[in-house]
Protein backbone atom coordinates (compact mmCIF):
# COMPACT_ATOMS: atom_id res chain seq x y z
CA UNK A 1 0.00 0.00 0.00
CA UNK A 2 1.19 3.48 -0.83
CA UNK A 3 -0.11 6.40 1.22
CA UNK A 4 0.25 10.00 0.16
CA UNK A 5 0.03 12.70 2.80
CA UNK A 6 -0.28 16.35 1.77
CA UNK A 7 1.88 15.97 -1.30
CA UNK A 8 2.78 19.09 -3.22
CA UNK A 9 5.27 19.44 -6.04
CA UNK A 10 6.21 22.85 -7.37
CA UNK A 11 8.55 23.96 -10.10
CA UNK A 12 9.42 27.55 -9.34
CA UNK A 13 6.04 28.96 -8.31
CA UNK A 14 3.84 26.71 -10.41
CA UNK A 15 2.16 23.78 -8.66
CA UNK A 16 2.61 20.70 -10.83
CA UNK A 17 0.99 18.18 -8.55
CA UNK A 18 -0.98 18.38 -5.34
CA UNK A 19 -2.46 15.38 -3.51
CA UNK A 20 -3.93 15.92 -0.07
CA UNK A 21 -4.64 12.30 0.80
CA UNK A 22 -4.58 9.20 -1.35
CA UNK A 23 -4.05 5.51 -0.74
CA UNK A 24 -3.09 3.15 -3.53
CA UNK A 25 -3.83 -0.44 -2.63
CA UNK A 26 -1.55 -3.27 -3.62
CA UNK A 27 -2.06 -4.77 -7.04
CA UNK A 28 -1.40 -3.82 -10.61
CA UNK A 29 -2.36 -0.18 -10.97
CA UNK A 30 -2.61 1.87 -14.12
CA UNK A 31 -1.98 5.61 -14.01
CA UNK A 32 -3.33 7.53 -16.96
CA UNK A 33 -3.44 11.17 -17.94
CA UNK A 34 -2.60 13.67 -20.65
CA UNK A 35 0.94 14.77 -21.45
CA UNK A 36 2.17 17.11 -18.72
CA UNK A 37 -0.47 15.97 -16.22
CA UNK A 38 2.19 14.92 -13.71
CA UNK A 39 2.39 11.13 -14.16
CA UNK A 40 6.19 10.97 -14.45
CA UNK A 41 6.57 13.55 -11.69
CA UNK A 42 4.46 11.37 -9.38
CA UNK A 43 6.52 8.27 -10.18
CA UNK A 44 9.78 10.14 -9.61
CA UNK A 45 8.45 11.44 -6.29
CA UNK A 46 7.52 7.92 -5.18
CA UNK A 47 10.96 6.68 -6.28
CA UNK A 48 12.63 9.38 -4.17
CA UNK A 49 14.31 10.99 -7.17
CA UNK A 50 12.94 14.49 -6.78
CA UNK A 51 12.17 16.63 -3.73
CA UNK A 52 8.61 17.58 -2.78
CA UNK A 53 6.52 18.74 0.14
CA UNK A 54 4.60 16.14 2.19
CA UNK A 55 5.34 12.47 2.66
CA UNK A 56 4.77 9.05 1.12
CA UNK A 57 4.47 5.90 3.20
CA UNK A 58 4.86 2.35 1.93
CA UNK A 59 3.59 -0.85 3.60
CA UNK A 60 2.03 1.26 6.42
CA UNK A 61 5.53 1.43 7.83
CA UNK A 62 8.24 3.25 6.00
CA UNK A 63 8.13 6.95 5.37
CA UNK A 64 10.18 8.38 2.51
CA UNK A 65 11.10 11.38 4.63
CA UNK A 66 11.80 9.57 7.89
CA UNK A 67 13.03 6.08 6.94
CA UNK A 68 14.39 6.75 3.46
CA UNK A 69 16.73 3.76 3.22
CA UNK A 70 14.11 1.23 4.33
CA UNK A 71 11.52 2.94 2.12
CA UNK A 72 13.73 2.82 -0.98
CA UNK A 73 14.32 -0.90 -0.45
CA UNK A 74 10.60 -1.30 -1.22
CA UNK A 75 10.53 0.80 -4.40
CA UNK A 76 12.07 0.17 -7.82
CA UNK A 77 11.65 2.42 -10.80
CA UNK A 78 12.10 2.27 -14.58
CA UNK A 79 12.19 5.59 -16.43
CA UNK A 80 10.40 6.46 -19.67
CA UNK A 81 13.62 7.29 -21.46
CA UNK A 82 16.39 5.66 -19.46
CA UNK A 83 19.90 7.06 -19.76
CA UNK A 84 22.93 5.10 -18.61
CA UNK A 85 26.64 5.91 -18.88
CA UNK A 86 27.55 4.66 -22.36
CA UNK A 87 30.79 3.00 -21.28
CA UNK A 88 29.04 0.56 -18.91
CA UNK A 89 27.93 -2.86 -20.10
CA UNK A 90 24.61 -4.47 -19.20
CA UNK A 91 26.60 -6.94 -17.11
CA UNK A 92 28.21 -4.12 -15.10
CA UNK A 93 24.90 -2.29 -14.67
CA UNK A 94 23.21 -5.45 -13.43
CA UNK A 95 25.99 -6.13 -10.92
CA UNK A 96 25.81 -2.47 -9.86
CA UNK A 97 22.04 -2.63 -9.32
CA UNK A 98 22.11 -6.09 -7.71
CA UNK A 99 24.75 -4.90 -5.28
CA UNK A 100 22.68 -1.88 -4.27
CA UNK A 101 19.28 -3.61 -4.30
CA UNK A 102 20.46 -6.98 -2.96
CA UNK A 103 19.23 -8.78 -6.05
CA UNK A 104 20.24 -11.91 -7.90
CA UNK A 105 22.46 -11.47 -10.96
CA UNK A 106 21.40 -14.86 -12.34
CA UNK A 107 17.68 -13.99 -12.15
CA UNK A 108 18.25 -10.70 -13.94
CA UNK A 109 20.28 -12.47 -16.62
CA UNK A 110 17.33 -14.78 -17.17
CA UNK A 111 15.11 -11.72 -17.58
CA UNK A 112 17.47 -10.41 -20.26
CA UNK A 113 17.23 -13.75 -22.05
CA UNK A 114 13.41 -13.53 -21.98
CA UNK A 115 13.65 -10.02 -23.40
CA UNK A 116 16.09 -11.18 -26.12
CA UNK A 117 18.92 -8.79 -25.26
CA UNK A 118 21.25 -11.24 -23.55
CA UNK A 119 23.47 -11.39 -26.68
CA UNK A 120 24.59 -7.85 -25.92
CA UNK A 121 25.17 -8.56 -22.24
CA UNK A 122 28.87 -7.77 -22.30
CA UNK A 123 28.69 -4.88 -24.76
CA UNK A 124 28.65 -1.22 -23.67
CA UNK A 125 25.17 0.29 -23.64
CA UNK A 126 26.34 3.08 -25.96
CA UNK A 127 25.75 0.69 -28.87
CA UNK A 128 22.26 -0.37 -27.71
CA UNK A 129 19.15 0.79 -29.56
CA UNK A 130 16.57 2.78 -27.59
CA UNK A 131 14.35 -0.33 -27.44
CA UNK A 132 17.17 -2.42 -25.98
CA UNK A 133 17.95 0.23 -23.36
CA UNK A 134 14.26 0.31 -22.48
CA UNK A 135 14.22 -3.47 -22.02
CA UNK A 136 17.37 -3.29 -19.90
CA UNK A 137 15.81 -0.62 -17.68
CA UNK A 138 12.74 -2.80 -17.18
CA UNK A 139 14.94 -5.77 -16.26
CA UNK A 140 16.81 -3.55 -13.76
CA UNK A 141 13.49 -2.49 -12.22
CA UNK A 142 12.86 -6.15 -11.33
CA UNK A 143 16.14 -6.45 -9.39
CA UNK A 144 15.81 -7.38 -5.71
CA UNK A 145 12.63 -7.78 -3.73
CA UNK A 146 10.76 -4.49 -4.00
CA UNK A 147 7.19 -4.19 -2.79
CA UNK A 148 6.36 -1.78 -5.60
CA UNK A 149 7.76 -1.50 -9.11
CA UNK A 150 7.06 1.75 -10.91
CA UNK A 151 7.10 1.47 -14.69
CA UNK A 152 6.91 4.69 -16.65
CA UNK A 153 5.59 3.98 -20.15
CA UNK A 154 7.03 0.44 -20.24
CA UNK A 155 5.61 -0.29 -23.69
CA UNK A 156 7.05 2.56 -25.72
CA UNK A 157 9.88 1.66 -28.11
CA UNK A 158 9.36 -2.04 -27.36
CA UNK A 159 8.29 -4.59 -29.96
CA UNK A 160 5.11 -6.66 -29.80
CA UNK A 161 6.82 -9.82 -28.54
CA UNK A 162 8.56 -7.88 -25.80
CA UNK A 163 5.24 -6.32 -24.75
CA UNK A 164 3.83 -9.82 -24.19
CA UNK A 165 6.95 -10.85 -22.27
CA UNK A 166 6.79 -7.72 -20.08
CA UNK A 167 3.10 -8.24 -19.34
CA UNK A 168 3.76 -11.88 -18.39
CA UNK A 169 6.66 -10.83 -16.14
CA UNK A 170 4.42 -8.34 -14.38
CA UNK A 171 1.65 -10.90 -13.82
CA UNK A 172 4.13 -13.55 -12.69
CA UNK A 173 5.94 -11.28 -10.20
CA UNK A 174 2.63 -10.00 -8.86
CA UNK A 175 1.31 -13.54 -8.37
CA UNK A 176 4.50 -15.11 -6.93
CA UNK A 177 6.06 -12.33 -4.86
CA UNK A 178 3.00 -10.11 -4.31
CA UNK A 179 4.90 -7.25 -5.84
CA UNK A 180 2.64 -4.36 -6.77
CA UNK A 181 3.00 -2.32 -9.94
CA UNK A 182 2.22 1.28 -10.76
CA UNK A 183 2.29 1.66 -14.51
CA UNK A 184 1.81 4.68 -16.71
CA UNK A 185 0.91 4.08 -20.33
CA UNK A 186 -0.57 5.82 -23.31
CA UNK A 187 -1.14 2.49 -24.99
CA UNK A 188 -4.18 0.43 -24.18
CA UNK A 189 -3.57 -3.02 -22.77
CA UNK A 190 -5.98 -5.68 -23.79
CA UNK A 191 -7.48 -7.74 -21.00
CA UNK A 192 -5.56 -10.85 -22.01
CA UNK A 193 -2.24 -9.03 -21.76
CA UNK A 194 -2.77 -7.40 -18.40
CA UNK A 195 -5.72 -6.63 -16.18
CA UNK A 196 -5.54 -3.86 -13.64
CA UNK A 197 -6.79 -3.96 -10.08
CA UNK A 198 -7.13 -0.20 -9.99
CA UNK A 199 -6.90 2.75 -12.35
CA UNK A 200 -5.79 6.27 -11.44
CA UNK A 201 -6.16 9.49 -13.34
CA UNK A 202 -3.69 12.36 -13.33
CA UNK A 203 -5.70 15.45 -14.10
CA UNK A 204 -5.93 19.06 -12.97
CA UNK A 205 -2.63 18.78 -11.06
CA UNK A 206 -3.91 16.00 -8.84
CA UNK A 207 -4.41 12.22 -8.80
CA UNK A 208 -7.83 10.62 -8.44
CA UNK A 209 -9.17 7.09 -8.60
CA UNK A 210 -10.96 6.50 -11.90
CA UNK A 211 -14.55 5.42 -11.73
CA UNK A 212 -15.48 2.30 -13.62
CA UNK A 213 -17.48 4.23 -16.23
CA UNK A 214 -14.44 6.41 -16.97
CA UNK A 215 -11.98 3.56 -16.91
CA UNK B 1 28.96 36.19 -42.73
CA UNK B 2 28.75 38.19 -39.51
CA UNK B 3 25.77 36.13 -38.39
CA UNK B 4 27.62 32.86 -39.00
CA UNK B 5 30.69 34.06 -37.11
CA UNK B 6 28.49 35.30 -34.28
CA UNK B 7 26.71 31.93 -34.04
CA UNK B 8 30.01 30.03 -34.07
CA UNK B 9 31.35 32.39 -31.43
CA UNK B 10 28.34 31.79 -29.19
CA UNK B 11 27.90 28.06 -29.78
CA UNK B 12 31.51 26.87 -29.84
CA UNK B 13 33.94 29.55 -28.61
CA UNK B 14 32.08 31.07 -25.66
CA UNK B 15 30.97 27.64 -24.48
CA UNK B 16 34.56 26.38 -24.64
CA UNK B 17 35.72 29.14 -22.28
CA UNK B 18 32.74 28.55 -20.00
CA UNK B 19 33.39 24.83 -19.75
CA UNK B 20 37.10 25.38 -19.13
CA UNK B 21 36.77 28.40 -16.86
CA UNK B 22 38.23 26.37 -13.98
CA UNK B 23 41.39 25.57 -15.92
CA UNK B 24 41.85 29.16 -17.08
CA UNK B 25 41.28 30.50 -13.61
CA UNK B 26 43.85 28.11 -12.25
CA UNK B 27 46.35 29.06 -14.98
CA UNK B 28 45.76 32.74 -14.35
CA UNK B 29 46.28 32.18 -10.64
CA UNK B 30 49.53 30.26 -11.22
CA UNK B 31 50.93 32.56 -13.92
CA UNK B 32 49.95 35.93 -12.48
CA UNK B 33 48.98 35.34 -8.88
CA UNK B 34 52.37 34.43 -7.46
CA UNK B 35 53.85 36.83 -4.92
CA UNK B 36 56.75 37.87 -7.17
CA UNK B 37 57.29 40.65 -9.67
CA UNK B 38 55.12 38.99 -12.31
CA UNK B 39 56.44 41.00 -15.30
CA UNK B 40 60.07 40.26 -14.49
CA UNK B 41 59.31 36.61 -13.76
CA UNK B 42 57.66 36.09 -17.16
CA UNK B 43 60.47 37.97 -18.94
CA UNK B 44 62.97 35.67 -17.24
CA UNK B 45 60.94 32.59 -18.22
CA UNK B 46 60.62 33.80 -21.84
CA UNK B 47 64.37 34.48 -21.95
CA UNK B 48 65.04 30.96 -20.74
CA UNK B 49 62.70 29.50 -23.37
CA UNK B 50 64.34 31.60 -26.10
CA UNK B 51 67.77 30.32 -25.14
CA UNK B 52 67.06 26.68 -24.38
CA UNK B 53 65.75 24.34 -27.10
CA UNK B 54 64.74 21.65 -24.60
CA UNK B 55 62.63 24.12 -22.64
CA UNK B 56 61.09 25.34 -25.89
CA UNK B 57 60.23 21.75 -26.78
CA UNK B 58 58.47 21.31 -23.42
CA UNK B 59 56.49 24.52 -23.98
CA UNK B 60 55.48 23.41 -27.49
CA UNK B 61 54.45 20.03 -26.06
CA UNK B 62 52.20 21.77 -23.51
CA UNK B 63 50.65 23.90 -26.27
CA UNK B 64 50.14 20.77 -28.36
CA UNK B 65 48.36 19.16 -25.41
CA UNK B 66 46.13 22.22 -25.19
CA UNK B 67 45.41 21.88 -28.91
CA UNK B 68 44.39 18.24 -28.41
CA UNK B 69 41.97 19.49 -25.79
CA UNK B 70 40.58 22.02 -28.32
CA UNK B 71 40.19 19.30 -30.97
CA UNK B 72 38.50 16.98 -28.52
CA UNK B 73 36.08 19.67 -27.41
CA UNK B 74 35.13 20.97 -30.89
CA UNK B 75 34.72 17.54 -32.50
CA UNK B 76 32.55 16.31 -29.62
CA UNK B 77 30.53 19.53 -29.59
CA UNK B 78 29.87 19.40 -33.35
CA UNK B 79 28.50 15.87 -32.95
CA UNK B 80 26.00 16.83 -30.23
CA UNK B 81 22.34 16.54 -31.34
CA UNK B 82 21.65 20.20 -30.48
CA UNK B 83 24.54 21.30 -32.73
CA UNK B 84 23.35 19.29 -35.73
CA UNK B 85 22.26 22.53 -37.38
CA UNK B 86 25.95 23.37 -37.89
CA UNK B 87 26.11 20.70 -40.62
CA UNK B 88 24.37 23.27 -42.88
CA UNK B 89 27.82 24.93 -43.08
CA UNK B 90 28.69 22.23 -45.61
CA UNK B 91 26.38 23.94 -48.10
CA UNK B 92 28.61 27.00 -48.40
CA UNK B 93 31.55 25.01 -49.73
CA UNK B 94 34.58 23.45 -48.12
CA UNK B 95 36.87 26.49 -48.45
CA UNK B 96 34.44 28.89 -46.78
CA UNK B 97 33.60 26.33 -44.14
CA UNK B 98 37.34 25.94 -43.49
CA UNK B 99 37.60 29.72 -43.14
CA UNK B 100 34.86 29.83 -40.53
CA UNK B 101 36.41 27.00 -38.56
CA UNK B 102 39.82 28.72 -38.76
CA UNK B 103 38.11 31.59 -36.93
CA UNK B 104 36.88 29.16 -34.25
CA UNK B 105 40.34 27.63 -33.87
CA UNK B 106 41.95 31.09 -33.67
CA UNK B 107 39.51 32.18 -30.98
CA UNK B 108 40.02 29.16 -28.75
CA UNK B 109 43.77 29.20 -29.34
CA UNK B 110 44.12 32.87 -28.31
CA UNK B 111 45.64 32.12 -24.86
CA UNK B 112 48.50 30.22 -26.56
CA UNK B 113 48.87 32.82 -29.34
CA UNK B 114 49.13 35.65 -26.79
CA UNK B 115 51.90 33.91 -24.85
CA UNK B 116 53.63 32.87 -28.09
CA UNK B 117 53.68 36.51 -29.27
CA UNK B 118 55.20 37.51 -25.93
CA UNK B 119 57.96 34.88 -26.25
CA UNK B 120 58.56 35.89 -29.90
CA UNK B 121 59.09 39.53 -28.86
CA UNK B 122 61.60 38.47 -26.19
CA UNK B 123 63.30 36.11 -28.65
CA UNK B 124 63.58 38.92 -31.23
CA UNK B 125 65.26 41.09 -28.59
CA UNK B 126 67.73 38.25 -28.02
CA UNK B 127 68.23 37.84 -31.79
CA UNK B 128 67.05 34.23 -31.43
CA UNK B 129 65.52 34.12 -34.93
CA UNK B 130 65.45 30.32 -35.11
CA UNK B 131 63.25 30.21 -32.01
CA UNK B 132 60.98 32.88 -33.54
CA UNK B 133 60.67 30.77 -36.67
CA UNK B 134 60.01 27.58 -34.73
CA UNK B 135 57.26 29.16 -32.66
CA UNK B 136 55.68 30.90 -35.67
CA UNK B 137 55.64 27.69 -37.74
CA UNK B 138 54.20 25.70 -34.81
CA UNK B 139 51.39 28.21 -34.26
CA UNK B 140 50.59 28.37 -37.98
CA UNK B 141 50.43 24.59 -38.21
CA UNK B 142 48.10 24.44 -35.21
CA UNK B 143 45.89 27.19 -36.68
CA UNK B 144 45.69 25.77 -40.18
CA UNK B 145 45.78 21.99 -39.75
CA UNK B 146 43.33 21.72 -36.86
CA UNK B 147 40.36 23.30 -38.72
CA UNK B 148 40.72 20.58 -41.37
CA UNK B 149 39.87 18.05 -38.66
CA UNK B 150 36.81 20.14 -37.72
CA UNK B 151 35.68 20.34 -41.36
CA UNK B 152 36.01 16.59 -41.79
CA UNK B 153 34.09 16.01 -38.56
CA UNK B 154 31.35 18.31 -39.82
CA UNK B 155 31.22 16.35 -43.07
CA UNK B 156 31.07 13.10 -41.05
CA UNK B 157 34.19 11.97 -42.84
CA UNK B 158 36.01 11.47 -39.58
CA UNK B 159 34.34 8.80 -37.56
CA UNK B 160 35.67 9.77 -34.20
CA UNK B 161 38.61 11.68 -32.83
CA UNK B 162 39.64 9.95 -29.68
CA UNK B 163 42.93 9.90 -27.93
CA UNK B 164 43.85 6.54 -26.56
CA UNK B 165 46.83 7.75 -24.56
CA UNK B 166 46.69 4.75 -22.31
CA UNK B 167 44.18 2.25 -23.59
CA UNK B 168 42.24 1.24 -20.53
CA UNK B 169 42.76 -2.49 -20.44
CA UNK B 170 42.63 -2.57 -16.65
CA UNK B 171 39.28 -3.93 -15.49
CA UNK B 172 37.93 -1.74 -12.73
CA UNK B 173 34.95 -2.83 -10.70
CA UNK B 174 32.10 -0.39 -11.40
CA UNK B 175 30.70 0.95 -8.16
CA UNK B 176 29.17 4.27 -7.11
CA UNK B 177 32.71 5.31 -6.20
CA UNK B 178 34.45 4.31 -9.40
CA UNK B 179 31.82 4.97 -12.10
CA UNK B 180 32.28 8.80 -12.07
CA UNK B 181 36.08 8.36 -12.13
CA UNK B 182 35.86 5.91 -15.03
CA UNK B 183 33.66 8.46 -16.82
CA UNK B 184 36.29 11.16 -16.33
CA UNK B 185 38.99 8.76 -17.56
CA UNK B 186 36.94 7.72 -20.61
CA UNK B 187 35.25 10.94 -21.63
CA UNK B 188 37.22 13.79 -20.09
CA UNK B 189 40.71 12.39 -20.49
CA UNK B 190 42.23 15.62 -21.76
CA UNK B 191 40.73 17.61 -18.91
CA UNK B 192 42.02 15.05 -16.42
CA UNK B 193 45.52 14.97 -17.91
CA UNK B 194 45.83 18.74 -18.10
CA UNK B 195 44.50 19.23 -14.57
CA UNK B 196 46.87 16.59 -13.23
CA UNK B 197 49.78 17.94 -15.28
CA UNK B 198 49.46 21.43 -13.79
CA UNK B 199 48.61 20.16 -10.35
CA UNK B 200 51.64 17.85 -10.20
CA UNK B 201 53.92 20.39 -11.91
CA UNK B 202 53.03 23.03 -9.34
CA UNK B 203 53.69 20.62 -6.50
CA UNK B 204 56.96 19.44 -7.99
CA UNK B 205 58.21 22.97 -8.70
CA UNK B 206 57.42 23.96 -5.13
CA UNK B 207 59.23 20.95 -3.67
CA UNK B 208 62.27 21.51 -5.93
CA UNK B 209 62.59 25.28 -5.52
CA UNK B 210 61.40 26.16 -2.02
CA UNK B 211 64.03 25.84 0.71
CA UNK B 212 62.55 26.12 4.18
CA UNK B 213 64.83 27.50 6.90
CA UNK B 214 62.74 25.88 9.63
CA UNK B 215 59.95 23.29 9.81
CA UNK B 216 56.55 24.70 8.94
CA UNK B 217 53.75 22.71 7.28
CA UNK B 218 51.87 25.82 6.11
CA UNK B 219 53.77 26.63 2.86
CA UNK B 220 53.41 23.03 1.66
CA UNK B 221 49.76 22.95 2.77
CA UNK B 222 49.05 26.15 0.81
CA UNK B 223 50.73 24.75 -2.28
CA UNK B 224 48.96 21.42 -1.85
CA UNK B 225 45.54 23.08 -1.60
CA UNK B 226 46.32 25.16 -4.71
CA UNK B 227 47.24 21.92 -6.43
CA UNK B 228 43.99 20.36 -5.21
CA UNK B 229 41.95 23.29 -6.53
CA UNK B 230 43.21 22.62 -10.05
CA UNK B 231 40.90 19.57 -9.89
CA UNK B 232 37.83 21.78 -9.47
CA UNK B 233 36.79 21.45 -13.13
CA UNK B 234 36.77 17.67 -12.63
CA UNK B 235 34.53 18.07 -9.57
CA UNK B 236 32.09 20.06 -11.71
CA UNK B 237 32.17 17.39 -14.44
CA UNK B 238 31.54 14.60 -11.92
CA UNK B 239 28.50 16.43 -10.53
CA UNK B 240 27.13 17.07 -14.04
CA UNK B 241 27.66 13.40 -14.89
CA UNK B 242 25.77 12.34 -11.76
CA UNK B 243 22.88 14.65 -12.65
CA UNK B 244 22.71 13.40 -16.23
CA UNK B 245 23.36 9.68 -15.91
CA UNK B 246 23.19 8.54 -12.31
CA UNK B 247 19.85 9.90 -11.13
CA UNK B 248 18.69 6.38 -10.35
CA UNK B 249 21.23 6.07 -7.54
CA UNK B 250 18.90 8.34 -5.56
CA UNK B 251 16.52 5.37 -5.62
CA UNK B 252 19.13 3.04 -4.11
CA UNK B 253 18.59 2.09 -0.45
CA UNK B 254 21.85 3.61 0.79
CA UNK B 255 22.04 5.78 3.88
CA UNK B 256 23.11 9.41 3.60
CA UNK B 257 26.21 8.82 5.72
CA UNK B 258 27.35 5.96 3.50
CA UNK B 259 26.81 8.10 0.40
CA UNK B 260 28.95 10.81 2.01
CA UNK B 261 31.70 8.30 2.80
CA UNK B 262 31.60 7.11 -0.81
CA UNK B 263 32.12 10.72 -1.90
CA UNK B 264 35.15 11.02 0.38
CA UNK B 265 36.69 7.79 -0.95
CA UNK B 266 36.06 8.86 -4.56
CA UNK B 267 37.89 12.17 -4.13
CA UNK B 268 40.72 10.46 -2.20
CA UNK B 269 41.17 8.22 -5.25
CA UNK B 270 41.11 11.24 -7.57
CA UNK B 271 43.84 12.88 -5.50
CA UNK B 272 46.01 9.78 -5.34
CA UNK B 273 48.70 11.14 -7.76
CA UNK B 274 49.14 14.30 -5.67
CA UNK B 275 49.11 12.32 -2.42
CA UNK B 276 51.86 10.05 -3.75
CA UNK B 277 53.97 12.81 -5.32
CA UNK B 278 54.01 14.83 -2.12
CA UNK B 279 56.18 12.09 -0.56
CA UNK B 280 59.05 13.70 -2.47
CA UNK B 281 58.79 16.45 0.12
CA UNK B 282 59.27 14.03 3.03
CA UNK B 283 60.86 14.57 5.56
CA UNK B 284 62.08 18.10 4.81
CA UNK B 285 58.62 19.68 4.32
CA UNK B 286 56.35 17.54 6.44
CA UNK B 287 56.43 15.03 9.26
CA UNK B 288 54.51 11.78 9.17
CA UNK B 289 51.82 13.10 11.50
CA UNK B 290 51.19 16.09 9.22
CA UNK B 291 50.57 13.79 6.24
CA UNK B 292 47.13 13.01 7.66
CA UNK B 293 46.43 16.72 7.69
CA UNK B 294 47.47 16.98 4.02
CA UNK B 295 45.19 14.08 3.04
CA UNK B 296 42.22 15.34 5.02
CA UNK B 297 42.62 18.95 3.92
CA UNK B 298 42.82 18.16 0.20
CA UNK B 299 40.06 15.54 0.16
CA UNK B 300 37.73 17.62 2.35
CA UNK B 301 38.24 20.60 0.05
CA UNK B 302 37.07 18.66 -3.02
CA UNK B 303 34.18 17.17 -1.06
CA UNK B 304 33.19 20.67 0.03
CA UNK B 305 33.32 21.91 -3.58
CA UNK B 306 31.15 18.95 -4.61
CA UNK B 307 28.58 19.61 -1.90
CA UNK B 308 28.35 23.31 -2.78
CA UNK B 309 27.09 22.12 -6.17
CA UNK B 310 24.18 20.43 -4.37
CA UNK B 311 22.87 23.74 -3.08
CA UNK B 312 21.21 24.67 -6.38
CA UNK B 313 21.62 24.72 -10.13
CA UNK B 314 25.08 26.25 -10.08
CA UNK B 315 26.68 26.89 -13.46
CA UNK B 316 30.41 26.94 -14.14
CA UNK B 317 30.67 30.73 -13.78
CA UNK B 318 29.09 30.69 -10.33
CA UNK B 319 31.12 27.64 -9.35
CA UNK B 320 34.39 29.36 -10.23
CA UNK B 321 33.43 32.27 -8.00
CA UNK B 322 32.68 29.83 -5.17
CA UNK B 323 36.01 28.06 -5.69
CA UNK B 324 37.85 31.37 -5.69
CA UNK B 325 36.10 32.54 -2.51
CA UNK B 326 36.83 29.26 -0.70
CA UNK B 327 40.48 29.35 -1.85
CA UNK B 328 40.91 32.90 -0.58
CA UNK B 329 39.27 32.09 2.76
CA UNK B 330 41.46 28.99 3.20
CA UNK B 331 44.59 30.98 2.34
CA UNK B 332 44.05 33.34 5.28
CA UNK B 333 42.85 30.62 7.66
CA UNK B 334 45.94 28.47 6.98
CA UNK B 335 48.21 31.41 7.83
CA UNK B 336 46.87 31.14 11.40
CA UNK B 337 47.97 27.49 11.48
CA UNK B 338 44.67 25.84 12.52
CA UNK B 339 46.17 22.35 12.21
CA UNK B 340 43.89 19.32 11.92
CA UNK B 341 40.89 21.43 13.01
CA UNK B 342 40.65 23.02 9.55
CA UNK B 343 39.98 19.84 7.51
CA UNK B 344 37.64 18.54 10.22
CA UNK B 345 35.62 21.77 10.07
CA UNK B 346 35.60 21.67 6.25
CA UNK B 347 34.31 18.09 6.35
CA UNK B 348 31.62 19.03 8.87
CA UNK B 349 30.48 21.94 6.68
CA UNK B 350 30.49 19.66 3.64
CA UNK B 351 28.37 17.08 5.50
CA UNK B 352 26.03 19.88 6.57
CA UNK B 353 25.49 20.83 2.91
CA UNK B 354 25.18 17.17 1.95
CA UNK B 355 22.60 16.46 4.64
CA UNK B 356 20.57 19.56 3.85
CA UNK B 357 20.60 19.43 0.06
CA UNK B 358 21.32 15.91 -1.24
CA UNK B 359 17.67 14.88 -1.46
CA UNK B 360 16.24 18.38 -1.59
CA UNK B 361 17.67 19.78 -4.81
CA UNK B 362 16.22 19.36 -8.29
CA UNK B 363 18.65 17.45 -10.50
CA UNK B 364 18.63 19.31 -13.79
Amino acid sequence: MLQFNLIKKKYFDATILSVDALTINNGIVLLQGENGSGKTTLLKMIAGLIPFEGDIIVKNNFSLKKQRTAYLRCINYAETEPLYPGFLTAQELIKFFCNAKKGSVAETETLLQHLHIYDMYKKPVSIYSSGMIKKLSIALAFVGEPKWILLDEPLITTDKNAIDVICNLIKERNAKAATSFLITSHQNFNGAQLSFTNKLLAHDHTITTMHEDNA
Amino acid sequence: MKTTLSILQKVLVNHFYKVNAGLFMFLFFVLFGLPYNVGELHKAVANLIAQNQLLLLIVLAVWFLYNLKCIDYITKEIKLPQQQFLTCLQNIGTKKCFGYLCFVQFMIFIPVIAYAVFIIIIALKNNAYIVVGEIAVFILIMLLITPIIYVRTLQNRLREISFHFFTSTVRISKTIITIPLVYIWNSRKQMLLIAKFFSLLLLLLFIRTYEPDHYDIRPLLLCFLLSTISNCAIVFEIKSFENNYLQLIYNFPISLFRRFMQLIIMYALLLLPELLLVWKAYPLFFHLTDYIQLILASVSLLVLLHTTLLTGNINMDAFIKIVFAIAMALFFIILYDPGIILPVVILLIAFGFFHAYYHETEKT
